[in-house]
Formats: structure tokens, sequence, C-alpha cells
């Protein structure tokens, strides 16, 4: 509710002002135009009476023709003309009163009196109205011989103006009402996609990540939406690899465990009868131990690169030897596999820097995947080659085992993903290499045709 | 960041917003608007080249908006007087027009002569008053030529007679006098001759 009052409010404060703002320019302009307009002919028909006098009857003496004077002064107009003789008497009036009065009173006549425009503006006390005076000097030659008022009322321009103001403010309180109902409805939209989101939320924040949010708009909001279905679907995938991962490791914990436990339970009942058996049994109790250690190494490597602690010990490293070196370690097993493995050094390999220990463990696992996934009468095949231009080192391991198929190559370097094969394996080792590689500065590359063969490529810096 | 940085964009073009406003209001000029009264306008009317109808040629020679006025005492109930005011065989006319419309009326008068290519208007000037009562060529000086009589209307205020003479080639105010009626009016030629 929070969001969609304030966003009426603002819809509603910003319109306010600008109907405001409209609203005053708007009645200060009328206002400006009926009082000038009633006071520009006024002042006209003052001029247009005093010049007729000036130009035709300014022989005669004002009183004497003061009556004739008044019905042409007054001719075209209603409002009330008076005839003023030059000491401020009244002598004439439409209205008929208050003649033989001084009307020197008012700033308009004084004004007249010396010869000017006077422009009076002011309040009646006995009929509470508010009047506009307009006074012209009747001349005859050079000297004001009196003066000639037209006095209206402003009541009804006054009345007037209130009744176009009142229709301009009704039409702003409209347009307002109309400003507030549409914002109402346009925030809704707003506020609708953002309720849902929110329940969405909430819902996940529970442990609900099965919720998906429906798409209202292409806007951000819309995309707010992608990114919490995105981010509810990684975390059930990541759900799933926790829970494969604990079976998986349960798995791999246990089988060496079994056979340790076998062994000792049988040479314990044995009694020492028999070297050979003995031997035998602590032979395999020692490489299932080695593979239990194996296999902790990797998840503590594992945490060391989640946490970033994982350190390199860079050293000068020759790469032909140390490719030689782990050719040499598995041979034997390539052997026994029917695969055959080549190892292809550039000539003029340069030393490069890395971690010897590192390097080796990604190479061996690179291997190992090679050998579990490539049947006999397979090829292996590994090359370095140095590329000069790019200052760099590729290393390439490729093989023609069984493949990835297209749909799994983005997931193969997930951690804990093994894929369908039932192979042993914490689904780690392809996950290690690359963080590895990576923090040599260097990129793994892996290419694969299901059913034909996998290659992956190691860039490191010279 | 971005935000603000648009922010900045709309205040700038904000502040646009009153220099155009002012301009516009500048070259649109700060006057008032007519008022409907003074928008009441006669429709346009197709120029007449019939030279029988000298008044529509004549209206034609006006400033725009003008309007032939009919004085009130008029014997032909119509909006020209002929006259040979300077005296050189041809017939000159008078007309009285107004302009503007209102609050901003002007009463004219003007004189025109015929040349060889048409008339023209040769002298011009301002009347007073709410209209027209008087206007004809005649003689009241005796001097063989007729003056221009001019009697503008202050309606119950009474009128007021301008004649206009031809001295030294060109049109004199010779007179300027108040007068009640058409009896009136002749007491004033006299009294304008005195």
């Amino acid at each position: 509710m929070g969001i969609q009052k304030r966003l009426v409010g603002s819809y509603f404060v910003v319109s306010l002002i600008t109907v405001m703002i409209l609203e005053i320019i708007l009645i200060t302009f009328v206002h400006y135009y009926f009082n000038n307009n009633v006071e520009r002919i006024l002042t006209n028909q003052a001029e247009l009476s005093a010049s007729f006098f000036h130009q035709y009857f300014d022989a005669e003496d004002l009183e004497q023709q003061s009556e004739r004077l008044l019905k042409g002064f007054s001719e075209n107009s209603n409002a009330q003309v008076q005839i003023i003789q030059a000491n401020g008497t009244l002598l004439q009036s439409t209205t008929g009163e208050r003649i033989g009065e001084i009307l020197n009173d008012f700033e308009d006549v004084q004004e007249a009196s010396l010869g000017k425009v006077g422009i009076w503006r002011g309040f009646d006390d006995s009929t509470h109205e508010a009047l506009l005076a307009v006074s012209y000097p009747l001349k005859s030659q050079e000297t004001t011989v009196g003066v000639v008022r037209f006095v209206t009322s402003l009541t009804e321009t006054i009345k007037t103006i209130n009744y176009i103001s009142a229709i301009f403010i009704s039409i702003g309180l409209f347009v307002l009402a109309i400003v507030a109902v549409l914002g109402v409805l346009v925030s809704r939209t707003i506020t609708g996609s953002i309720k849902e989101l929110k329940i969405a939320a909430e819902k996940m924040a529970e442990g609900d990540f099965a919720v998906t949010i429906k798409k209202r708009y292409r806007d951000e909001l819309g995309t707010l939406a992608d990114t919490l279905n995105m981010m509810a679907s990684k975390i059930r995938r990541n759900e799933k690899l926790k829970n494969d991962f604990i079976s998986s490791i349960s798995h791999e914990l246990r089988t060496p465990l079994t056979s340790i436990k076998g062994w000792a339970v049988t040479l314990k009942s044995d009694g020492g009868n028999g070297k050979l058996l003995l031997e035998d049994g602590l032979d395999i109790i020692e490489t299932e131990s080695d593979r239990l250690t194996c296999l902790v190494d990797e998840l503590l490597d594992l945490s060391k690169l989640d946490n970033g602690r994982m350190e390199l010990y860079c050293t000068p490293l020759h790469l032909n030897e140390l490719l030689e070196h782990i050719r040499k370690q598995l041979a034997p097993r390539a052997a026994r596999q029917r695969v055959s493995l080549d190892v292809h050094v550039d000539r003029h390999m340069p030393v490069i820097h890395a971690d010897e220990n590192r390097l080796k463990q990604v190479l061996i696992n690179l291997l190992d995947n090679s050998l579990k996934f490539t049947s006999s009468g397979g090829i292996i095949n590994v090359n370095a080659q140095v590329d000069k231009a790019l200052r760099q080192v590729i290393i390439s391991v490729e093989d023609t085992g069984s493949g990835i198929a297209e749909q799994e190559l983005n997931n193969v370097f997930q951690m804990f993903y093994k894929g369908n094969n039932n192979q042993a394996g914490s689904g780690l080792g392809l996950s290690i290499s690359r963080q590895i590689i990576n923090l040599h500065h260097g990129e793994m590359k892996l290419y694969s045709q299901f059913g034909k063969g996998t290659k992956i490529e190691i860039y490191l810096p010279v | 960041m971005k935000l603000k940085e648009k922010g900045k964009r709309v205040l700038r073009k904000l502040i646009w917003a009153p220099i155009i406003l002012t301009i516009l209001l500048w070259t649109g000029g700060c006057g008032l608007p007519p008022t409907p009264i003074e928008l009441i306008k006669p429709p346009l009317v197709q120029e007449n080249t019939d030279n029988s109808h000298n008044i529509t040629l004549f209206a034609s020679l006006l400033p725009a908006g003008a309007r032939i006025l009919i004085p009130e005492q008029s014997k032909a109930n119509n909006g020209v007087s002929y006259g040979d005011i300077d005296g050189d065989g041809v017939d000159e006319a008078v007309i009285v027009y107004e302009e503007g419309s209102f609050n901003d009326r002007t009463l004219k008068a003007a004189l025109l002569k015929k040349h060889n290519d048409g008339w023209h208007i040769v002298w011009d000037t301002e009347g007073f008053g709410y209209g027209i009562d008087y206007r004809e060529f005649s003689d009241v000086n005796g001097d063989g030529f007729p003056e221009i009589l001019l009697g503008w209307s202050f309606g119950a205020g009474g009128n007021g007679l301008d004649i206009y003479g031809w001295q030294d080639n060109a049109v004199k105010l010779l007179s300027k006098k108040g007068y009640d009626s058409e009896s009136d009016l002749s007491g004033q030629w006299t009294k304008a001759i005195q």
C-alpha cells in the first residue's frame, strides 16, 4: 500500500501544483483583462467627450450648457457621468444626486482639475460598492474649466470575474479528480506487479523455491520477476546438486571404508596366518586409504577455492619435463586399458611460471577423465604448443572417448556435476581444475562431440 | 549515477522552458487580446471595378477595415459629396469613414481628387464625437468656390461644425463651431463668415 499511496500522492501533488499555477495565471489574467477593459472603455469615452467639448463648445460657459453636454457625454455609456466645475462643485450627474457637492476629495477629480487624466479605484462606504472613476479635464483654450467624470460600479465586473474564476476552479478540481482516479488506476499496474513479487519473494524466503512469478510487463519489474525466477531455479538446481553430492560423497567414502573394514576384519580373524594374505590386505588398505585421502584433499581444495584461500607457489617450470613425468606415471594404466597415450611437446617450449604441483594435479585429472571415458583401442593425445604472437602456451588433451552430449556441455564445469555416467568420482575434478587454471591467469576450453571424443585446451600465459 | 545525470538533463530542459515562454510572449506581443465586440467585422466584399459605383472604389482606397459613414442629414442618403473645391473645373469628392472599432474608434474625413489614372486621397483629417451629422460641399463665404462642411455628431450633446476651404493650394480649416440642429446649422455658416 505504501508505494501506491506514494505514487498516487506524487501524481496528485504534481498535478495540483500544475493546476494551481495555471489557475493563478488564468484568474490573474481574467482579472486584469476585465478591469483593464472597463478602464479603457471609460477612458476612451471620457477622452472623446473632453475632446469634443474642447473642439466645439469651449467658448460657452460650462454651467449654462452642462445639461446638454451631459446628454452628449452619457450618450454611449451606461456609466454615471458627472460634470464638475474646476473648483470641484458637481454641476450635473446622470443619477441626479449630490449636485452642488464638492468632489475635491477624490484623487481623480483633483488630478483632472490640474489638467491631467485621473483614474480612481475605491469603495463607496454607503452602498458597499467597489467603484472605478475616470476623470478628464474639460479645457477651454489652455485652462481647465471643468471635469467630466465617468463612474462605474465594479460589482458586475467583480461578479463576472468571480463567476469565471469559479468555472476555472471547478474545471481544475474536475481535472484533479480525474488525475487522482487515473493515478490510482495507473499506479495499480505498478503496485500489482510489486505485490506479486513481494508475495513470491516472501515464499522464497520461507524456503519454497517452487513458486514462479508471472511476468506482467516488459519493464524493470518484469526483469526482476525473471531474475527471481532464475534465482529460484538456480537454488533448486543447487539443492539438487547438494543432495546428489552428499549421496555420491557418502558412496565414495563408503566404498573404500567398506573394503578397509572388510580387510581389517579378515586379517583380525585370520590371526596372523599366511603372510601373503596379510601383505595383500595391507596393500589394499593402503590404496583405499590413499583414495580416501585423495577425496578429502579434493574437498579441502574445493573449500579453499571457495574461500579464496588457495595459494599458488609459482616456480619456473619446464613443461616438457612435467608432461614426460606425467606420461610415465600414467603409461602403465593406459597400457592396461589398451589405450595409446601420446605426448608431443614443441621443441622450443619456453619456461613458464606456474605451480608445478597444481598444474600436475590439473593434467592428471584431465588424463584421468580421458582414461575413464575412453574404451580400449582409443587414443589420447597430449599436445603442448607455443603461441608466440599471443605470448601463451597451449596444452591440449584430446581423446577418442565417449564425448559429452551438447546439453551437458555447460554443466561439466559445475561443481558436483557428474553427468549420467555412473562413474566413480566426486564431480569436482573439472571444476577445481578450471579454477586452478584461472588462478594462473589462464583459460580452459572444452570441445566435445557425443560419441566421438573430447578435447580440452589449457591456455597459460608465458 | 545515471539517474542523477538524467535528472540534470531534465533540469536543464526545465530551465529552458521559461526562457522560451518569455520569447514567445515577447514576439507574440504582450498586449491584451481584443474584446469580442472589437472582433466583429463585415465580411470581405469582392471589389467592384465598375467606376459608376464610386463609393465602392473609394472604399477600396481606404485603409483595411475602414467603413464609409452616411451622415444623418444626408439628402441623397449616400456616403459621398462632390464639389470643385480647388476651382480646377473637376469635382473633388469628400467621404467620411471610421477606423477601428468600439474602444479604438477614430472618425476620419478624406478628400479625393480625380487624376488621369483615377481617384486618389489627397487630404484627410480626424473628426470628433460619435458620428457624422452633415457632410456637404457648399460655398458659405461667397468666394465662388465650395467649402467642405463637416458636422460631427455628439448625440444629444449637440454637434460640431468644421468648415474647410482651399487656400494656398491646400485644404485649410476655416472655422470650428458647435451647433444644435439643422436650423442652427445655417446660422453657424453665417457666423463662420463673419
